[in-house]
């Protein structure tokens, strides 16, 4: 299920609260395991058990790893365990394929693929569960004994499918607190979140997404120079109001049912590197690369080249994560080059600049996005490269600019730090300002929604 | 209790909200729900039985999680208003293009078509369904007229949004030309309708041509075919206002300008709907009927109807180009005034060509592939020896139009 949808707003949301709000404390948590787990199962019922078994499988080994104490070398067999069994299931369901085709390319054998379809939000919730099972193995969380609170920090709905990446430790301590676990100013903010939330999803990202889809059917070699930026600016803003929309409104829904998540996007389209680019993007995802892969690595304690060594296992693996094929992985190393760089000498730089900073993060942004977003092999990377590169004719950008160049500059202004500030003096103004305003993007929001016929979440794949 | 009252009164978002949401979606649940929208002209999703085969559906859209979603977003409460109020706020953004239609000048709506068709087995499917023209026209040679008729965007060209890159159709109408030639007469109206731009040739809010237009063509047509073209001249037509037609059913802009349909009463003959073609279907279901084993329902279901080429009826709705030969049948004869056969082999451009042909053949018979059953058109051609055989296409549907494999049907091909 979609939060961008009829359905989520006008059926489950309001049982899925009324039911949350009106158990009793101590059922509390069961009531949100229960909805979360049919939330889940809504679009695809085949895929409960494997939810099921990641979530008794990190429960039994962070238990074992609990009454293992001091052995050190028995701490470390189940460790490999923990790594084994929760990459093994993703990496079954996601790579499998990628690399049965690869090998038979490279070897001329005729493995059949699986094709499997990928469970919803698998990507999220083994990394989300694993942090849980590896704060175990360091020892700074405790390991849980009741299954239904585990179970609920799990496929808590609102996190799920999509994140943030809500780590064990961020929850745990509000999961144990059954009463007064949320307070009425948080659900009064939760709900302005959610529906700003909703509004970037539906009225940003629709709005601006359906010019990449003109380029993909137009295809990639038959476009203009002009519109190959153009729909690549497009794409670029839909990305992140498409993410950064869902992560919003998961927060907002987190705080209407009593939790904090953590931010995951902080403006990225202001930064004035690439390394801050990357404390502003998915910092949920970049977060958990950190502390689970770079430091555990050494960081940067070892030297310099083993900290180059160490951005590029981080940075293949952060492209390898976002989907099964080469263009992420390309995307991955290309960050890596750029933060490798930066790290080397041009960080320091940027620092001292004033607008060319800016311009050089945006630009190296922006094309990322095109090895994101080409994702039907290298061929077709390279023909749209060679649009962006090599000025040619084609078809024209000018009523692609007539037709989305409103929702482009809206798009624009909102990726900016002025909607922000205006929501927080209208906050602080008057609530009855601040509740227009919401009252008028969530009715327009329902209005797309009823006649939709484009409303995809990027994210959904990974 | 009352503290927790007087608390939450301290948060009129959240009263605001839950009511919203709760009370809207206890409404929503209990409205009836709609057979099908006038406004889309389309039938709407009713809901779904839960069983167990699409609770286990591995293919989205048989899963009943889908159904269900799909039901919920039809039969939402304030549909037509809510569809409005987005196409206002469309319009704030300036947007000059909604859900597959390009808005032009007037109030000009054009279909959006900026790319051909894939076939299945690679290539265009307009190049397929050249391909299968040719083979057809190659067994009859002589016989055949093929007729492709541009879309609005290649003669109201005055009107399109700017730099909207339609497809030019006029490169593969040079193709068709040539490769129709040796066996067919080719004829593209593109010039002739150009001739008229000025004129109301296309409707604003459909995708069809008018009367007036499929008039022109039809002159074309029947210098062609050696006709003397005489039906509509000195007619007036009959006309009804009113009509937003299918382009408006897809953006239901809220500011549409609403279209003028005409029609000639006079020109008119006795259609006979065939639903089956097949001999023996035919003779078996007589006999079940005559022996009392047949309800009257059903066999009114599969027996010929016998009537007239406009259906009224349709007038009083916003699809008013439905009126026209009762839609889209597989098979029906047409009883005229003038002398000789043709067959039509069409699509929907053809419903309101038609009538124009009945003040020049005796007898016209009407095949639309999409629901053709029981015979092939090898089998009609060789019962009926017509005098001429029309093949009428808009170059839209022809180019995506899959079942143009049909014609050679049975040919051994």
């Amino acid at each position: 299920m979609v939060f961008s949808s009829l359905l989520f707003i006008f059926r489950f949301l309001p049982i899925a609260l009324a039911v949350y709000y009106l158990a009793p404390p101590r059922l509390k948590n069961l009531a949100l395991f229960l909805i979360s787990l049919f939330f889940y199962s809504w679009g695809e019922v085949r895929y409960f058990p494997v939810m099921a078994a990641c979530i008794l499988g990190n429960y039994l080994l962070a238990l074992w790893l609990g009454r293992l104490q001091d052995r050190r070398r028995a701490r470390r067999a189940v460790l490999v365990l923990v790594v084994v069994f929760n990459i093994g299931m993703l990496f079954f369901f996601k790579y499998s394929d990628f690399f049965i085709s690869n090998l038979n390319a490279l070897l001329g054998t005729s493995i059949p693929l699986l094709r499997l379809t990928l469970p919803l939000g698998i990507s999220f919730y083994t990394f989300q569960t694993m942090s849980y099972t590896l704060d175990v193995y360091k020892g700074t969380v405790q390991p849980e004994r009741n299954i239904i609170d585990l179970g609920a920090y799990v496929v808590m709905f609102p996190q799920l499918i999509a994140g943030p990446i809500v780590l064990y430790k961020d929850v745990a301590a509000q999961l144990k607190v059954k009463k007064g676990r949320y307070t009425l100013a948080g659900i009064n903010e939760g709900i302005g979140l959610f529906i700003l939330g909703l509004g970037k999803k539906v009225l940003l990202a629709n709005n601006i997404g359906a010019l990449w889809e003109d380029i993909k059917l137009l295809g990639y070699s038959s476009v203009s120079t002009p519109l190959a930026w153009l729909g690549l600016v497009a794409f670029t803003l839909q990305i992140y109001f498409d993410f950064s929309g869902y992560s919003t409104m998961a927060i907002g829904l987190g705080k209407m049912l009593g939790f904090n998540f953590p931010e995951n996007f902080n403006l990225p389209y202001i930064s004035r590197s690439i390394t801050e680019f990357w404390r502003r993007w998915h910092m949920t995802l970049s977060g958990w690369f950190r502390e689970y892969v770079y430091i555990p690595l050494g960081g940067n304690r070892r030297g310099l080249p083993r900290q180059i060594f160490n951005l590029f296992v981080v940075w293949t693996l952060t492209g390898f994560w976002h989907g099964a094929n080469w263009n992420f992985l390309l995307w991955g190393f290309y960050y890596f080059v750029l933060l490798a760089v930066e790290k080397l000498f041009l960080y320091d730089k940027l620092q001292r600049g004033r607008v060319w900073p800016h311009l050089y993060a945006l630009f190296f942004i922006v094309v990322g996005w095109g090895l994101f977003a080409v994702d039907s092999g290298m061929g077709d990377i390279a023909a749209f490269f060679s649009r962006l590169f090599w000025p040619q004719g084609g078809v024209s950008a000018l009523y692609f600019a007539r037709n989305y160049g409103v929702a482009l500059l809206v798009g624009m202004l909102c990726s900016t730090p002025w909607p922000r500030r205006f929501y927080a003096w209208a906050c602080k103004k008057s609530e009855l300002l601040r509740i227009l305003m919401l009252a008028a993007v969530l009715l327009v929001s329902v209005a797309y929604l009823v006649d939709s016929t484009y409303n995809p979440f990027i994210y959904f794949r990974f | 209790m009352k503290n927790k009252l007087k608390a939450i009164l301290k948060y009129p978002a959240i009263l605001l909200f839950f009511a919203f949401i709760l009370l809207y979606s206890v409404a929503d649940s209990m409205v009836n729900d709609r057979r099908e929208s006038e406004l889309e002209n389309r039938k709407l999703a009713q809901k779904p039985a839960m069983t167990v085969k699409n609770l286990l559906a591995a293919k989205e859209t048989e899963k009943f999680s889908y159904l269900y979603e799909q039901y919920i977003n039809d039969q939402f409460l304030g549909r037509d208003g809510w569809i409005s109020l987005k196409s206002r706020a469309e319009s704030v953004l300036l947007k000059t293009e909604n859900n597959g239609v390009l808005y032009g000048k007037d109030g000009t709506m054009y279909q959006k078509f900026f790319v051909l068709d894939t076939a299945a087995g690679g290539g265009t499917q307009l190049e397929t369904n050249i391909e299968n023209v040719r083979q057809f026209i190659a067994r009859h040679p002589g016989l055949v007229k093929v007729m492709i008729v541009p879309s609005a965007d290649m003669v109201v060209t005055d009107k399109l949004p700017l730099a909207a890159p339609f497809v030019d159709e006029a490169p593969w109408m040079a193709q068709m030309a040539q490769v129709f030639a040796g066996d067919a007469v080719f004829l593209d109206p593109t010039q002739t309708l150009r001739g008229h731009a000025d004129e109301y040739l296309f409707y604003r809010t459909d995708h069809h041509w008018t009367t007036l237009g499929a008039y022109y063509a039809y002159l074309q047509y029947a210098g062609a075919a050696g006709r003397d073209a005489a039906s509509a001249a000195g007619l007036v037509p009959t006309q009804v206002g009113d009509f937003l037609g299918t382009l408006y059913s897809k953006t239901k802009l809220y500011n549409a300008q609403a279209d003028l349909l005409s029609y000639y009463p006079q020109l008119d003959g006795q259609m006979t709907i065939v639903q089956l073609l097949d001999k023996a279907d035919r003779d078996a279901v007589q006999q079940a009927y005559e022996a009392g084993q047949m309800s009257e329902e059903a066999y009114a279901q599969v027996a010929d109807r016998v009537v007239d080429l406009y259906e009224t009826d349709k007038l009083s709705t916003r699809d008013k180009y439905a009126m026209f030969l009762y839609g889209n049948n597989g098979f029906s004869r047409i009883e005229g005034e003038g002398k000789g056969k043709v067959l039509v082999i069409k699509d929907s451009y053809a419903n309101c060509f038609v009538p124009f042909l009945t003040a020049d053949y005796a007898q016209i018979d009407v095949v639309d592939l999409r629901s053709l059953k029981g015979t092939t058109v090898d089998a009609l051609i060789a019962e009926n020896s017509y005098d001429d055989v029309l093949v009428l296409y808009n170059f839209q549907s022809f180019s995506s139009d899959t079942n143009l494999v049909l014609l050679n049907r049975g040919s051994g091909n």
